[in-house]
């Protein structure tokens, strides 16, 4: 951006609103981007971030608002992806979409091809291709397949494209420097500098970091609850300021009314390592506590909860669970340990789809209810599946019904019951809350904090600070591969504000 | 949400409902009184010992249908089933007859058995623990076993002990002359095996596995299945059912050819599909199994009966094939919609 000159509007939104079934996810967002700079988005979990950038990049039809990109008005109904397409409105998903069986240089030139007369121009589809491969600091033969490429590498061919292909005027990208390592995220990000000075291309950057859009942008925008909040010049703010603005004055803390007494240690890990991932990692966990487990994408809190349960295999390390230490290879052998676990990903590792509700529930206790001829006692089944419903009810026409019928937030209601069935020593919950309705959420929070924890110890992650700090008796926070802090409830930091701090790096 | 709305409702049984469970479920039920319908119009179909004999004639099919049944609810499929139905056979004759002469008759039975369970295993074995195609590598050993055959009795084996003939050719409730109208025990084994498995898959920790498995792999493993176990076992329930099916056939031809069950697996095929089972995986009945092998043998022998040629036959099979499969693929698509 030129000095002095005044900067010219590359897209706006106007009032944009998107509602959800009655929720509002977007709330009259007024956004202006610059030609020539890189903005960026910023907000916690749920403050509408994806959606807001959906509707710009016209996948998710608002509900209100208008959009203007240059000569262009429209909204709803006549802003599809198509229009977006045409006047130089690019997305970089999280999760690129390419022909997998074909090659890098096909997927580039997919939909835009270049011609010599009737025949592609194969030579100069090259050239440009191992140009663009070299500016985005991809090392590899245009020839290869896509399905042997990284999501990483996926994610910067997708920014190739729209680059140097596209020639796009307004490139939005959804998070991809979650999973870029350090390395080839400083190079993203400088050739995004080079490309919005020199070509006057609008960048927008949806990040959780709020060191990286600092360091990055010109000027930052913060959401909170769907509304837009401030947008700042990332030269005039500090990253305390910016996680000011993000939390907002809304201070969430707990409502002490439980006493927490905690019985025996039940779990205790030491010095657990895996290179890459997390580094001697060591907590314990008593029966009767709520364990909570903070930190943004790449913190390696995931790789934690899921060596827990042996879908992740730790280098080094002691897990001991109820005085019995083994290295936890499988599932199996978590269940036979004393763990019992939900996953992040419902609808690919939980639900066991086009079977009823009652065999989802029942099917890790099967074994353990049938006679010694292997039949299933029916008797005991029902007592059980209807004792669970006492506790953690779901809307089901009958037990005998298809779980696909469900709704998600019934479906997690049904995995949450399934595993609360097995009664471990520990639970480890991995995000219970995600990808279900709000009528479940305080359903679900209730569970953990009632039943659940009586007898057993709970470790849980979730999305949501405010969650944790409902849900949990102590927080731990991870910052790259480290467990860099912990938070009491009871004491006075132990808000969402502070662990969102804490697990941003900025401490206060 | 109160517990009121919660607790479920008693099921309803409307027409609706149950004509909606037919046509996703047992759809093979009303293709067979379809067929029968059709049969009365061929003289001597509906006679009682035709029925018999068709009946009969499906027990070794069922059998098989039976193995493959249970490879394809766990989203897999065996080839070899067809060669399995002949190798067991074969070298359980070849003990009792010529290796070990003089050793009884139960020596053969429990080799059948031994084979079955071996062949199986090493199916299994290859596949999941090795993460090879199954497909692919049951083709392979389909073809290793029927050179087996084919090398150890190129002529085929005649005149059985009568105890390994008995299971599959013997019949009851008929003395003398009427004998010949009597009930092939066959018919009576292979209505316990379907009940047995029907036990099984519906009332047993093993069966909700084998259709979590196919349904849902990963979230099987993630509940603490042994998953691994669970297909290696119905690989090895699947030769050992192919085997009982051989032992039935053997009885029933009093024989047994190089060619025995060579090119069934089609059948076996159809019969499964046409039975209800999904070749996607986790979804079939094995009551539905019965109905398509009857249906099948049905359609065989009503050909025989109106003198049908065998270029046209296949022709025929081939058509039941492609029926079975798109039935099988709009059943699949009700079962998704709604209800």
């Amino acid at each position: 951006m030129g000095a002095g000159s005044e900067p010219r509007a590359a897209f706006r939104t106007e009032k944009l609103t998107k509602r959800f079934s009655g929720q509002t996810a977007v709330d009259e967002v007024d956004l202006t981007i610059n030609a020539g700079e890189v903005h960026g988005i910023i907000g916690r979990n749920g403050a509408g971030k994806t959606v807001l950038v959906s509707m710009m990049a016209g996948v998710l039809p608002p509900t209100s608002g208008t959009l203007v990109v240059g000569e262009f008005r429209g909204g709803a109904g006549s802003y599809s992806p198509g229009t977006a397409h045409s006047l130089g409105v690019t997305i970089i998903p999280q999760e690129p979409e390419f022909a997998l069986e074909m090659s890098v240089i096909d997927n580039l030139f997919l939909g835009v091809p270049l011609k010599k007369g009737p025949v592609l121009a194969h030579a100069k589809m090259r050239e440009v291709a191992a140009a663009a491969l070299d500016a985005v600091g991809v090392q590899l033969d245009p020839r290869t397949k896509i399905a042997l490429c990284t999501l990483e590498e996926q994610q910067l061919l997708a920014l190739a494209k729209a680059l140097f292909i596209e020639d796009a005027k307004v490139i939005l990208l959804d998070e991809i420097t979650a999973s870029l390592s350090a390395a080839r995220k400083q190079q993203i990000l400088d050739l995004m500098r080079v490309e919005a000075e020199q070509n006057g291309r609008a960048f927008v950057l949806i990040s959780h970091r709020i060191s990286e859009v600092i360091t990055v942008c010109d000027r930052v925008s913060v959401l909170r609850d769907g509304k837009r909040i401030a947008t700042v010049p990332s030269a005039e703010t500090t990253a305390a300021e910016l996680a000011q603005l993000i939390v907002g004055d809304d201070v969430h803390a707990p409502v002490l009314d439980e006493t927490m007494e905690f019985g025996d240690r039940v779990l205790q890990v030491e010095g657990l390592s895996k290179a890459g991932a997390f580094e001697d990692v060591a907590f314990s966990l008593r029966r009767g506590e709520v364990l909570g487990l903070a930190g943004l994408d790449g913190s390696g809190k995931d790789e934690v909860v899921n060596a827990l349960y042996g879908l992740v295999r730790a280098d080094r390390g002691n897990v001991t669970v109820n005085g019995k230490t083994a290295r936890v290879k499988s599932p199996g052998m978590a269940r036979k340990l004393g763990v019992a676990y939900v996953p992040k990903k419902r609808e690919e590792l939980a639900v066991v789809h086009g079977m009823s509700v009652q065999d989802n529930i029942l099917l890790p206790v099967y074994s353990a209810i049938s006679n010694a001829v292997g039949l299933i006692n029916r008797r005991r089944a029902k007592e059980l599946v209807e004792a669970r419903m006492a506790v953690l009810p779901f809307k089901a026409r009958s037990l005998g019904v298809n779980i696909d019928y469900l709704s998600g937030g019934n479906r997690q209601r049904v995995v949450i019951n399934r595993m609360a069935l097995l009664r471990p020593d520990v639970f480890v919950l991995h995000e219970p809350t995600r990808g279900v309705d709000i009528a479940s959420k305080p359903d679900i929070i209730a569970t953990v904090r009632n039943d659940l924890r009586a007898g057993s110890g709970v470790i849980l992650t979730s999305e949501s600070e405010d969650e944790l700090v409902d849900m949990c008796d102590r927080v731990l926070v991870f910052f790259r591969g480290k467990c860099v802090r912990e938070f009491i409830r009871g004491a006075a930091d132990f808000t969402s504000g502070a662990i969102y701090n804490s697990l941003q790096g900025v401490e206060q | 949400m109160s517990l009121q709305e919660a607790v479920p409702e008693a099921r309803r049984w409307g027409a609706r409902e149950i004509t909606r469970n037919i046509v996703e479920n047992h759809l093979i039920w009303p293709l067979l009184a379809v067929l029968v319908v059709i049969g009365a119009f061929v003289p001597g179909f509906l006679s009682q010992r035709n029925l018999i004999n068709v009946a009969w004639g499906a027990t070794p099919l069922a059998c098989m249908t039976l193995g493959m049944f249970l490879v394809m609810v766990t989203g897999a499929l065996d080839l070899s089933i067809e060669s399995s139905f002949a190798v067991a056979p074969t070298l359980g004759l070849l003990v009792v007859m010529q290796w070990l002469p003089d050793s009884p008759w139960i020596l053969a039975l429990l080799t059948m058995l031994a084979v079955g369970l071996t062949v199986g295993f090493i199916n299994g074995l290859i596949s999941v623990k090795l993460g090879v195609n199954a497909f692919l590598v049951t083709l392979a050993t389909m073809l290793i076993l029927r050179g087996v055959v084919i090398y150890l009795i190129p002529e085929g084996v005649y005149g059985l002990p009568t105890g390994v003939t008995y299971w599959g050719g013997a019949r009851i409730f008929g003395e003398g002359e009427a004998n010949r109208n009597g009930l092939p025990i066959a018919i009576i084994i292979v209505v316990a095996l379907v009940v047995l498995l029907a036990v099984v898959m519906n009332s047993t920790a093993f069966g909700k596995s084998v259709y979590a498995i196919g349904n849902n792999e990963p979230a099987a493993f993630v509940a603490g299945i042994n998953v691994q176990r669970v297909k290696i076992t119905c690989f090895v329930l699947a030769a050992t059912f192919a085997a009982v099916g051989g032992l039935l056939q053997v009885g029933r031809l009093d024989s047994v050819t190089a060619t025995m069950g060579d090119g069934d697996i089609m059948n076996v095929f159809a019969a499964a599909t046409l039975g209800g089972t999904s070749l996607n995986g986790g979804r079939g009945h094995v009551s539905g199994i019965l109905g398509a092998a009857l249906l099948i043998t049905a359609i065989d022998n009503i050909m025989n009966l109106i003198g049908v040629e065998p270029s046209i036959r296949r022709i025929v099979f081939g058509a039941v094939l492609l029926a079975a499969i798109c039935l099988a693929s709009i059943q699949e698509r009700l079962a998704r919609t709604n209800a």
